[in-house]
C-alpha cells in the first residue's frame, strides 16, 4: 500500500474541502430560484439589470457614454458616469465568454447567477486571507462561515443582482494581497493589490471602506512603531497606482484629490513618506541630531498639514463630507437634514436582533478570535483588529453594513473556533507539548481523524477524565456549529430568498398564493401604453418601472437629485387640482399607487408616505408641513377621521378610491388595520388598472378641459 | 368626426332637441371639432342656459334696455304718452377690436353702429378661451323680462348689468380650436336686423354677423403649421437627439386660411421655447418667405450647456387665432468621452512635466547601466555628474531620489 505524503494529503483535502463550501454556499443560495423562479430581486437589481443588457446589446463605449433619456424625465441620467461599472461589465464579460464558448446561456441567467457564484470566490478568499493570518484550519473554517453566514447571504442570494455581489469577493480579496503585499514587500503583489482596488472601485461605493482601512493599518503600524521598508513598499505602490486607477470611473473622477472621504489616504501616504525620510536621515546622521530634527521637523510639518487640511476644508476646496457619511458618525444626523437617506430602511441603525439574525454564533465567538489575535500580534493581526473594530462600528451605525462587517466576523471567529481545536481536538498529545508545537503542525481537518498523523510513538496516554473534557468541548462545539448551519439555512430560507417583485403568501390551509401584483402592473403599462408614456411613481418604483415596464420614469433608486424626488411627494401630497397643474407641467401621463389595504402588504405607499411628505417638507417647506397629516388625536389616520389635508391628497385618494365599494361599509384597511375613508371621489384623475390583488393602482390625469372647466369633464 | 361640420342654435325656447341632446352632447360635439352658432332671446329655456353654462357664460332673464342709444323706430311708440317706455332695442358701437374674429371692422376703420334687441349675459369663468366681442353702450342696463316693458322700472344695482359691462356676444375657442359664439339675440339674426342699416361707411349688423359666423365657422382666424423641423447647422437631417451646445436650425411654416385658399402667415412674433421644466432658450423666430401658402420661420439656435430631455415648443396662442402649438421632444446629450477637448492650453506645463520625467527616467537607467563609476560613487559626485549631464532644474533632485530608492531596495533584500 503505497504511502501518500501527509503534506499532499492535507493539500487535496484543502481542495475538495474548499469546492465542497463552494457548493454548499452556492446551492444555499438557490432558494428563491427554486420557490419562484430566475427572476432578478428588489429594486436596484432591475437597473443592474437593465444596465448589463444595454452594455451587451450596445457594446461597451455606448455604454460608457449612455444618456438615459428615460429616467428622471426631464432630466435624464448620464448613466455611464453615475454608475459603478463593475457588475455590469463582469457579467457581461462572462456572457461573452460563454457564447464563445458555446453555452448560450441568457444574460438573465447570468445575472441571476452571478452572486451565487461570487460568493463562492468569497469564501475560497475568506480562505485565503484567514489563511495568511493564520494558518489553513482557521482558514477553512472562516470559509464555510463565509459561505453560509446570513449576513452576507442577505445580499448575495440567486437573483440579488447589485452591486455587493461581487464587491464583497472583491474587499476580502484585496485585504489579502494587501496583508500579502505587506508581509513580502512585493511590489508586484501590491500593484495586483491595487489592480483589485480599482475592481471593487468600478463595482461599489463601498471602495472607501478600503482606502481608509488600509492607510488606517499602515498609521496604526507606524504608530506602533513598526515601520518596515515592505510596508513603504506596499503602501507607496498601492496609493499611487490605486488611486489613478480609481480615477478612471467616471462616478469617482477626481473625488480621491478633494473629498474628505479620501484625505485620510492621502495624509497617510505623506506621513510614510516623512517616516521613511526620517529613517533614511537616521542612518546618516547621529542620533542626537535625528532626535532634534525630528522634533522640530515633524512638529511642524504635521501643524502645516492640518493646518492646510482645516484651511482647504474651511474653504470648501476639500468637499465636505456626504450626507451618508456624515450618518455615519451621528446616527440622528440623517434623519433631521437627509431625509431621503434616513427613509431607507437599510439606513437604519441596527438592532441587536439583526445581529443575532445575521451572524448567530459567530457574534460571540467574534470576541475570542480578537484575543487570540491581541495573543501574537503580528502586523497581519493588527490589521484584523483594526478591521474588527471600525467594521463593528459601522455595522452599528447602518444595518446594511453588517455586510462588511460580516467578513471579519467570519474570518475572527473561525481563529476562535481554530484556537480552541487546535487544544481540544487532538487526543493524541498532551496538552502541554501541543502548546509547543502548535504552530509548526499541519491541521488540515476538523474530524478528529487520525490520518494526517504518522507519529504514533509520541501519542501519550491521557487519563480518562482529560479525555472526557475535550470530547465533550468539541462535542459542544461541533453542534454548535451545525446548529449554526441549521440556524443560517432557516435564515436564508425565509428571510432573504424572496424576490419582493413577486411575492407569497399562505392561506390557512398552507397551501401557498403567489402575488404576481407588481408584474401585472408594470405588464399592463408594457402593453397598453404608448412608448413614450412618462410614468410617475415613488422613487421605490422607478427601477422596476424601467426594467419591467420599459417606459420612462420621474425618479427612481438613484436618488441623486433630491429636488425632484421632493417634486414628486409635493405632488403625491397635493389636492387634486394643484397636483393636476404640477402633473400637467411634468408631461406625466399615469401615475402609480401601490396599495397594500387589501392584501395586508404593509411596504405599500400609504406607509412611506410619511417620508414623502417629510422630502417634500425639505424642499418645499411652505407648501407641506407635516403635522397637517395628522388628525386632532395626532395620529396618522387614514379612514373618516383622518386630518382634512390628508383626505384631499392625492395619495390618499388614489390608494382608497372604491375600496370602500368593494370592501363594504365596515371594510378595514388590512396593512393598517383601521376602517377605511367611507367616501373617496376623484375628480382630476380617473383610474384605468388597478390589479389582481389591489396592490398596483394606475391613474391616469384627464386632459385640461376642453372648454376649461374646472374639474375636467 | 361629427356628423355635421357646424350647427346653429336659434331655438331659444327650445326645451329640448331631440332624443339624447342635452348640454353635454353639444360639449362632446365640440370636443368632436364641430363649431356652434347660439342665439339666446329673453325667453330662453333652462336647458339653453345650461348648455351656455357649459361654456362659461351664463344668461339671465333680462333684457337690455337704452334711453338714449335706441333704434328710432321705437319712439312711435310712446308718441301719445307722457311716459317713456324702455327702448329694447339698442344701438352699440362697443365692438372687440380683434382683426381675426371681426376683420370687417378692423380693416376699414369705419364707425361701427349694431342693432341689438335681447338678453345680457356675464361671464362666469376666468378663462382665456372666451372673448367677448361686443357688449353694450354705456348708457345701456338690463332690466328683469317681467318689468322691462314698464315705464317706471329701475335699472339693476349689479353693475355687471349696467352699461359697457353688459355683454351681449361672446366667443369661444375651445382648445381643441373649435369654436362657438354665443349672441344674445335671435332677432339679430332676422333679415330685418340684417337690413336695419346699409349705409356704406357704417360697420353694420350684417357685416358683423358675416364676420362672426365666418370666424366661427373656421373660415377666418385659422393658421396651420404643415412642417416642423430641425437639424444641425449644415446638415438636412433632423437628428433625435442633439448634444450640448450643438448649433441647430428650427425651422416651421405657417400659413394663414383666408378668402378660401391657404397664404402665407405674416408675423414676427412666433417665439420658440427649450424648456426642461425652466425655459433655457425663448427666442422670436425670425419670418422668411417661403412659398404661395406659407410663411417659414426659422431660426439657428446654439442649444444650451446643459443636458437632460428637453421640449421645443412653439406655444403660439393669439386671441382669434386658432392655437398654434408644436411641441418636440428631445433629449441633449452630454459630450461622449471621445468629444472631449484632447489638449488643454492651460495643462501645457504639466505634459512637459511627465515628458521631462520620462527623460530623465531614460538618462538616469543609461548612467545606472552604462557608467560604471554611477551605482558606487557617493552622493557629491553624482549630484556633480547629474547636473554636468542633463542641463533640465528638474533633474538634480532625481538622483539623489533614485539613489534612495536602490539604497532601500538593497536593505529589503
Amino acid at each position: 500500500m503505497a504511502y501518500l505524503d501527509s503534506e499532499k494529503v492535507a493539500n487535496l483535502l484543502r481542495v475538495v474541502i474548499l469546492v465542497l463550501i463552494s457548493v454548499v454556499a452556492i446551492s444555499s443560495r438557490l432558494f428563491s430560484v427554486i420557490r419562484f423562479e430566475s427572476i432578478i430581486h428588489e429594486f436596484d437589481p432591475w437597473f443592474n439589470y437593465r444596465t448589463t443588457q444595454y452594455l451587451v446589446e450596445n457594446g461597451f463605449y455606448e455604454f460608457w457614454n449612455w444618456f438615459d433619456s428615460d429616467s428622471w424625465y426631464p432630466l435624464g441620467r448620464v448613466v455611464g458616469g453615475t454608475l459603478y461599472p463593475g457588475i455590469m461589465v463582469t457579467s457581461a464579460t462572462i456572457y461573452k465568454v460563454l457564447q464563445v464558448l458555446g453555452i448560450p446561456l441568457d444574460i438573465r441567467e447570468v445575472c441571476v447567477f452571478l452572486a451565487p457564484v461570487f460568493s463562492s470566490f468569497t469564501a475560497i478568499a475568506a480562505y485565503l486571507l484567514t489563511n495568511e493570518v493564520k494558518g489553513p484550519v482557521a482558514g477553512l473554517l472562516a470559509a464555510a462561515f463565509m459561505g453560509i453566514a446570513p449576513g452576507y447571504i442577505s445580499r448575495s442570494v440567486a437573483g440579488s443582482y447589485d452591486n455587493e455581489a461581487i464587491a464583497i469577493f472583491l474587499l476580502v480579496f484585496t485585504f489579502y494581497l494587501w496583508l500579502k503585499s505587506v508581509h513580502k514587500g512585493s511590489m508586484l503583489l501590491s500593484c495586483t493589490t491595487a489592480l483589485f482596488y480599482f475592481y471593487m472601485v468600478s463595482a461599489w461605493g463601498g471602495y472607501v471602506f478600503i482606502i481608509n482601512m488600509i492607510p488606517l493599518h499602515v498609521f496604526t503600524l507606524l504608530a506602533m512603531g513598526r515601520y518596515s521598508n515592505n510596508l513603504y513598499i506596499s503602501y507607496s505602490t498601492f496609493y499611487v497606482i490605486g488611486t489613478l486607477a480609481s480615477m478612471q470611473i467616471p462616478f469617482v473622477g477626481f473625488q480621491p484629490t478633494f473629498t474628505s472621504e479620501h484625505m485620510a489616504s492621502l495624509g497617510t501616504f505623506g506621513l510614510l513618506q516623512l517616516v521613511a525620510f526620517s529613517y533614511y536621515l537616521n542612518s546618516l546622521v547621529s542620533k542626537k541630531t535625528m532626535h532634534y530634527i525630528i522634533g522640530v521637523g515633524f512638529s511642524v510639518i504635521v501643524a502645516l498639514m492640518g493646518l492646510a487640511l482645516v484651511y482647504l476644508t474651511m474653504t470648501k476646496k476639500i468637499a465636505p463630507w456626504a450626507g451618508r457619511f456624515y450618518s455615519m458618525w451621528d446616527t440622528g444626523y440623517a434623519k433631521i437634514h437627509v431625509p431621503i437617506i434616513a427613509s431607507v430602511s437599510e439606513h437604519q441603525p441596527t438592532v441587536w436582533t439583526s445581529f443575532f439574525m445575521d451572524l448567530n454564533i459567530l457574534i460571540w465567538l467574534f470576541p475570542v478570535g480578537i484575543y487570540f489575535t491581541f495573543s501574537t500580534l503580528t502586523d497581519n493581526q493588527v490589521f484584523l483588529i483594526i478591521y474588527a473594530v471600525f467594521g463593528s462600528y459601522f455595522a452599528g451605525v447602518m444595518v446594511r453594513l453588517i455586510l462588511t462587517l460580516t467578513p471579519i466576523v467570519c474570518i475572527l471567529a473561525a481563529i476562535g473556533v481554530s484556537e480552541v481545536f487546535n487544544v481540544y481536538l487532538d487526543f493524541r498529545v498532551d496538552s502541554r507539548t501541543l502548546a509547543l508545537k502548535q504552530s509548526s503542525k499541519s491541521e488540515s481537518n476538523k474530524e478528529p481523524s487520525p490520518k494526517a498523523s504518522s507519529e504514533p510513538s509520541k501519542v501519550h496516554k491521557m487519563n480518562v477524565l482529560n479525555k472526557l473534557a475535550r470530547l465533550s468541548v468539541v462535542l459542544g462545539f461541533s453542534s454548535l456549529l451545525i446548529l449554526f448551519q441549521f440556524h443560517s439555512t432557516w435564515v436564508t430560507s425565509n428571510a432573504y430568498s424572496s424576490p419582493s417583485v413577486v411575492l407569497a403568501s399562505s392561506d390557512q390551509h398552507g397551501n401557498r398564493n403567489i402575488i404576481d401584483d407588481f408584474r401585472e402592473g408594470y405588464t399592463w403599462l408594457n402593453q397598453n401604453t404608448d412608448e413614450s408614456a412618462k410614468i410617475m411613481s415613488w422613487w421605490d418604483y422607478g427601477y422596476q418601472l424601467a426594467g419591467m415596464a420599459n417606459r420612462t420614469t420621474l425618479v427612481d433608486n438613484n436618488t441623486w437629485n433630491n429636488t425632484h424626488i421632493a417634486t414628486v411627494g409635493k405632488i403625491l401630497a397635493s389636492n387634486e387640482k394643484n397636483a393636476h397643474r404640477l402633473v400637467k407641467e411634468l408631461d406625466i401621463d399615469y401615475i402609480l399607487i401601490i396599495y397594500g389595504g387589501m392584501l395586508g402588504y404593509s411596504g405599500d405607499d400609504i406607509n412611506k408616505f410619511l417620508w414623502m411628505i417629510r422630502i417634500g417638507q425639505n424642499i418645499y417647506p411652505e407648501d407641506l408641513k407635516e403635522e397637517l397629516f395628522y388628525n386632532s388625536q395626532g395620529q396618522y389616520a387614514i379612514g373618516d377621521n383622518a386630518s382634512p389635508r390628508m383626505k384631499e391628497c392625492i395619495m390618499h385618494k388614489m390608494s382608497y378610491y372604491r375600496t370602500a365599494s368593494v370592501m363594504g361599509p365596515n371594510g378595514m384597511d388590512r396593512a393598517r388595520r383601521q376602517k377605511l375613508p367611507s367616501s373617496v371621489t376623484l375628480e382630476y384623475f380617473e383610474e384605468v388598472f388597478t390589479s389582481e390583488n389591489w396592490m398596483v393602482r394606475l391613474y391616469k390625469p384627464k386632459d385640461f378641459d376642453n372648454l376649461d372647466r374646472l374639474p375636467p369633464v | 368626426m361629427p356628423l355635421f361640420d357646424h350647427v346653429v342654435f336659434l331655438c331659444s325656447k327650445c326645451k329640448r332637441y331631440g332624443k339624447g341632446i342635452g348640454k353635454n352632447e353639444v360639449s362632446k360635439y365640440v370636443k368632436a371639432g364641430g363649431n356652434i352658432v347660439f342665439g339666446m332671446s329673453p325667453d330662453f329655456s333652462v336647458l339653453n342656459s345650461h348648455i351656455a353654462s357649459e361654456f362659461g357664460l351664463s344668461f339671465e332673464n333680462l333684457l337690455v334696455v337704452d334711453q338714449i342709444n335706441y333704434l328710432p323706430e321705437e319712439s312711435k311708440n310712446d308718441s301719445n304718452s307722457t311716459a317713456i317706455s324702455p327702448r329694447t332695442t339698442v344701438i352699440t358701437d362697443n365692438l372687440t377690436d380683434n382683426g381675426y374674429i371681426l376683420p370687417g371692422l378692423a380693416k376699414s376703420k369705419r364707425e361701427s353702429q349694431i342693432y341689438f334687441r335681447g338678453v345680457p349675459h356675464t361671464i362666469s369663468r376666468k378663462s382665456p378661451l372666451i372673448v367677448n366681442v361686443m357688449s353694450a353702450p354705456s348708457t345701456s342696463y338690463a332690466l328683469p323680462m317681467s318689468s322691462a316693458l314698464d315705464t317706471s322700472s329701475q335699472g339693476l344695482a349689479d353693475s355687471s348689468y349696467n352699461g359697457f359691462n353688459i355683454k351681449l356676444a361672446s366667443v369661444i375657442q375651445a382648445r381643441n380650436n373649435a369654436r362657438a359664439a354665443f349672441v344674445g339675440s335671435i332677432d339679430v339674426f332676422t333679415n330685418k336686423f340684417l337690413r336695419l342699416n346699409t349705409k356704406e361707411n357704417v360697420y353694420s349688423n350684417k357685416d358683423f354677423i358675416v364676420d362672426l359666423t365666418k370666424w366661427t365657422f373656421q373660415e377666418t382666424g385659422v393658421i396651420k403649421s404643415l412642417q416642423t423641423t430641425h437639424h444641425k447647422v449644415g446638415e438636412l437631417e433632423p437628428l433625435k437627439r442633439y448634444r450640448i451646445k450643438d448649433t441647430i436650425t428650427f425651422e416651421t411654416d405657417i400659413s394663414l386660411y383666408q378668402d378660401g385658399k391657404w397664404v402665407p402667415y405674416l408675423a414676427n412674433d412666433v417665439q420658440l421655447e427649450i424648456r426642461m421644466i425652466d425655459p433655457y432658450i425663448r427666442t422670436t423666430l425670425t419670418p422668411s418667405p417661403n412659398d404661395q401658402t406659407s410663411t417659414k420661420f426659422s431660426k439657428d439656435i446654439t442649444l444650451p450647456d446643459k443636458y437632460g430631455v428637453f421640449k421645443f415648443i412653439v406655444n403660439y396662442k393669439r386671441y382669434g387665432l386658432s392655437n398654434l402649438v408644436l411641441e418636440k421632444i428631445i433629449p441633449i446629450e452630454p459630450l461622449r468621452h471621445d468629444q472631449f477637448p484632447r489638449f488643454l492650453t492651460q495643462a501645457y506645463p504639466y505634459y512637459a512635466t511627465s515628458f521631462f520625467l520620462l527623460l530623465g527616467f531614460v538618462a538616469i537607467c543609461y548612467l545606472f547601466i552604462f557608467v560604471p563609476d554611477f551605482s558606487s560613487t557617493t552622493t557629491t559626485t553624482t549630484s556633480s555628474t547629474a547636473t554636468t549631464s542633463t542641463p533640465n532644474p528638474t533633474k538634480p533632485h532625481t538622483p539623489q531620489q533614485l539613489k534612495k530608492k536602490s539604497s532601500k531596495n538593497l536593505k529589503s533584500n
